[in-house]
Formats: structure tokens, C-alpha cells, sequence
């Protein structure tokens, strides 16, 4: 099983939840992802990851927030595993 | 997996809402010469040629440079979807823009009817094209639902104005078709600044306040509710007045239209009074005194229906400074410091992700514009706001007030221009690294 890195940037204000994660995705490695509990949808962010060989899957939160996974494209194994999360089970940190 | 349909390639190159926020200030300082040349002219009434120039210098100029430059910027930023075409229709919409306005402005300044001509066919091409490309993303199916809903009215208040604007510049373009225009100033000013300019603020405030200082976010049926309320009150207000039936109808409009300017700024300021970390910080103190105008400006309004304390000409442009300066420039200039501030770091992030050894020449966003800067442009914008309030009624003091707002503008487009040296420096450092 993947290993979590979980940050918390939903009570922090822009440009602050950027300045949080990026360090989080650069040292980022194999078998690993990164869980963000976010205020709204980072559109810039996605765009930045998708082209330096991250994804990401964005889930939205009753309460308006977003969980947003990111993992290194070409790790399939823990690509597979964050697509197959099950956010609901997975709220606990 | 992308799960929120994020377009590639959607965050347009900073150079493009730059070009827009690096023009806008120099229309201000123009506007604010005209004010020390022809002071008594520009306050002689919101009719004078000059007034109508100096009017057009700040709202297309400066506000409409803005807002466009802001829009193609911070759009992306909310959606996650450039406006469709914006690389290539952005350099034409600007240098439209500008030309038509200064043609325009020159139009009114020497009364000739060729200004007018290429005036309609520049101003046509800048604000048709970027309304018809933010129309085709609006009618898209795009997230961000709340302001792209408040978008799509502030569209249709552009078309208006836009039409309404156009039809009189046609009149002084073609003056031997004997257009009889005075009936549509008050409707292409009222869609303007009541229609396209409050919406477009209500849209981008909505974002950017829960964004960059943390408040609750704003309910989606408080959005819908205002800026329908505002579009509807607005219509049949327009076709009240153009019926002119003169009805107690349009006194139950301007009492419905000031209920709602007064709802959407105590709503707005009870926003900000609930953000969870009460930092300093200079753009809500912009906030704040955008927010109080349209709350003075509505007092006003009604005291002087009811007691006729001020003369009517001092009275309409006491009304329009409170709007277009109070509320619009000050709402301006706290955004515009932020947004830019903001892309600039965005963009140099990105670039530090490609160049990783350039990391530690990635400056922090506090110093691309710095709190003192901010401050020191919100003493000089309350001064001049105070000096041309005060102009209106000792006219000795217009060309004071000129040189005040002249600094103004000229101190934001220091702020900006400097950020913008502070990026290329990080960028050619960055991407030197090694």
C-alpha cells in the first residue's frame, strides 16, 4: 500500500496552500501520494503537475472543499491505488 | 485521471494580462492631466466634452483595460478553461482597445465626426470580440457555476452598454441622421456603472475574498438572487424610462436598485468581518472603503431627492466619483494589486518546476508588491478621492486634485511595473541556474 503524505491547506489563504504543496510534490517519490484537503479546486496547481509528470484526481466534499490526491504519472501502482480510493472510507487521516 | 475536466494548456502566458494591467494606469494619469488643464470644464457638469472624455479616459481606459486583463487571467484560475481564442484575439482586443479609446477621447475634444467613425469600428472590434469569445465559454458546460452565473449577466450588461454606447458614438459619427441620443446617456451610464461594473465586481469579489483571505465562501443563492435582482430591476427600469411615462414605477425601481446596492455591500463587508485570520492587510482595507461608497452614494442620493441640498450638477458628478472612484477604482486597485501579485508568483513557480535548481531564486509574493507600497497607494487614493469630492465645491482646488489623482494612477503603474521587473530578474535567474 502506497505511503500518504497528507496536508491540510483548506484553512490557509492563496497563495499559501500553493507554497505548501509544492514542496510536498518536488521531493514526492515512487509508491507515494500526496493527500490534500483544499478550499476550492487549485487549477493553476493541476496544470503545473500535469506538466512535469504528475496527475492528480479531485474529489469535492459536501462541505464545499476538495480532496485532491497527487501521485508521479508513471507510477501505475499507486496511479491504480488513488484512482480505486475510496474517499468516503478515507476521510480519516 | 483528471476528474474536473481541466483544459491543458488553460493558464494563458503572464505577458497577456500584463499588457493590459501595465496599459490601464497611463489612461488614469491622461485622465488626471485633463482634470489640471481643463479643471473648470471637467467640473462643470458631467456634460462638457471635456467631462465626457475625461469619463470615457477612466471607464474604458483604465476600468475596462483592467477588468479584460483580470478576466483573462483569473478566469483560467477559477474554471480551469482559458477564454477560447485567447492568444491570439488578446493582442488585438488591447490594441483596440487603446486606440479606440484615444481616438474616442479625441472625438469628444475636438467634436470632429471621423474621431467618432474609427472610434465605433476599434471600440467595436475590442469589447464585441471579448464579449462574443467570454460568451462562447460562458454558454460551455464549465465549473465554477456561481460566478460563471453572475458572468453571464455581466455579459449581458456589456452587450448593453456596449450597444448603447455604440448607437451614440453613430449619432456623433453621423451627425446628418439627426439621432437624437441625450435619451440613452443616462441608460448606457446606469448599464455601465449599476450594471456591467457592480455584476462584474459582485462575480470577481465572490472568488477573490474566500481565495486570498480566507471567509466563509459566498452562498450560491445570495449570488443568484442579487445579480438576478439587479439585471431585472434594471430592464424594466430601462423600459420605464424609455416609455417615459414618468410613473411612480420609477421611483419603486430606484428604491429596488439602491435595496439591492445596500444588500450586496453589507453582505459583502459582513464577509470579510467573518475571515478567519485578521491579519493586516491592505487590499481589505481597499475593501472596506470600496464598500462604504455605493453605501454613501445611495445616502446621497436619497437625502438630496428630498431635501435638494446640492445643486444638480454638483450633485451628478458628487454621485459619479463616489461610484466610479470610491467604489470601482478602490475595488481596483486592491484587486489588481493582489491578482497581479499573485500570477506573477503562479508563473514563476511553474517556471521553477522546470528549472529546478533556479528554486532559490523564487522571490516570495509578499515582495513582488509590497505591503508599504499598498499602503502608501491607499493614503494617496483616499486623498484623492478627498480632494476631488472636495474639488466639486471649491473649484480651486481642481488642479490639486488632478495632481493627486495623477499620482495615484502613477504610483500603481510604479507598483506594477516594478513587480514586473522583480519577475523578469527571478526569470532570467531562474532559468539560468545551474
Amino acid at each position: 500500500m502506497p505511503q500518504q503524505i497528507y496536508i491540510d491547506v483548506s484553512e490557509l489563504e492563496a497563495p499559501e496552500p500553493f507554497e505548501q504543496i509544492m514542496p510536498l510534490v518536488r521531493s514526492l517519490q515512487i509508491n507515494q501520494y500526496i493527500k490534500v484537503l483544499h478550499r476550492k479546486e487549485p487549477f493553476p496547481l493541476y496544470e503545473i503537475l500535469l506538466e512535469n509528470g504528475y496527475n492528480y484526481r479531485a474529489i469535492p466534499v459536501n462541505s464545499g472543499q476538495y480532496w485532491i490526491v497527487i501521485w508521479i504519472s508513471s507510477d501505475n501502482k499507486t496511479a491504480e491505488f488513488c484512482q480505486k480510493m475510496d474517499f468516503n472510507q478515507s476521510i480519516t487521516l | 485521471m483528471r476528474m474536473s475536466g481541466l483544459s491543458l494548456d488553460s493558464m494563458p502566458p503572464l505577458s497577456i494580462p500584463l499588457r493590459f494591467f501595465l496599459s490601464a494606469p497611463w489612461f488614469g494619469v491622461l485622465a488626471s492631466l485633463l482634470v489640471m488643464v481643463e479643471p473648470d470644464a471637467i467640473l462643470n457638469g458631467r456634460w462638457s466634452i471635456e467631462m465626457l472624455a475625461f469619463t470615457h479616459l477612466i471607464t474604458l481606459g483604465f476600468m475596462m483595460m483592467i477588468m479584460t486583463g483580470a478576466l483573462f487571467q483569473f478566469i483560467p484560475v477559477i474554471t480551469g478553461h482559458s477564454i477560447p481564442g485567447t492568444r491570439k484575439i488578446s493582442p488585438i482586443i488591447h490594441i483596440t482597445l487603446i486606440t479606440g479609446t484615444l481616438v474616442l477621447v479625441a472625438g469628444f475634444l475636438h467634436t470632429q465626426a471621423i474621431f467618432f467613425q474609427f472610434a465605433v469600428i476599434f471600440l467595436l472590434i475590442a469589447v464585441g470580440l471579448f464579449a462574443v469569445a467570454l460568451t462562447r465559454l460562458l454558454l460551455s458546460n464549465i465549473v465554477g457555476k456561481e460566478a460563471i452565473f453572475v458572468l453571464r449577466l455581466v455579459n449581458i450588461a456589456l452587450f448593453i452598454t456596449l450597444g448603447l454606447g455604440i448607437y451614440m458614438a453613430i449619432a456623433y459619427a453621423l451627425p446628418h441622421l439627426g439621432i437624437n441620443m441625450r435619451l440613452y446617456t443616462d441608460l448606457h451610464m446606469v448599464w455601465g456603472l449599476l450594471g456591467w461594473t457592480i455584476l462584474l465586481v459582485i462575480a470577481v469579489s465572490s472568488q477573490v475574498i474566500p481565495m486570498f483571505h480566507v471567509t466563509p465562501v459566498f452562498p450560491a443563492n445570495y449570488l443568484k438572487f442579487l445579480s438576478v435582482s439587479i439585471v431585472i430591476i434594471l430592464i424594466f427600469g430601462s423600459w420605464d424610462y424609455l416609455s417615459q411615462t414618468n410613473s411612480i414605477l420609477a421611483n419603486v425601481f430606484e428604491i429596488l436598485l439602491s435595496l439591492a446596492v445596500i444588500f450586496f455591500a453589507l453582505f459583502t463587508l459582513r464577509m470579510i468581518s467573518k475571515r478567519k485570520r485578521k491579519v493586516k492587510d491592505m487590499t481589505i482595507r481597499f475593501w472596506k472603503l470600496a464598500l462604504v461608497m455605493p453605501l454613501l452614494a445611495v445616502c446621497i442620493y436619497w437625502l438630496n431627492g428630498i431635501l435638494l441640498m446640492i445643486p444638480n450638477n454638483k450633485y451628478e458628478l458628487l454621485l459619479g466619483l463616489l461610484i466610479v472612484f470610491g467604489f470601482t477604482i478602490s475595488s481596483i486597485l486592491g484587486m489588481s494589486q493582489k491578482i497581479v501579485s499573485f500570477i506573477t508568483y503562479i508563473h514563476l513557480q511553474r517556471l521553477s518546476m522546470k528549472y529546478p535548481m533556479g528554486m532559490e531564486y523564487l522571490p516570495n509574493m509578499q515582495i513582488l508588491i509590497t505591503v508599504k507600497s499598498q499602503e502608501i497607494q491607499f493614503y494617496i487614493h483616499i486623498t484623492a478621492l478627498v480632494t476631488m469630492a472636495s474639488a466639486i465645491f471649491f473649484p480651486f482646488l481642481a488642479i490639486l486634485a488632478g495632481g493627486i489623482l495623477l499620482l495615484d494612477f502613477a504610483w500603481l503603474n510604479y507598483s506594477l511595473i516594478k513587480c514586473t521587473l522583480i519577475y523578469k530578474e527571478a526569470r532570467k535567474k531562474i532559468t539560468e541556474a545551474k
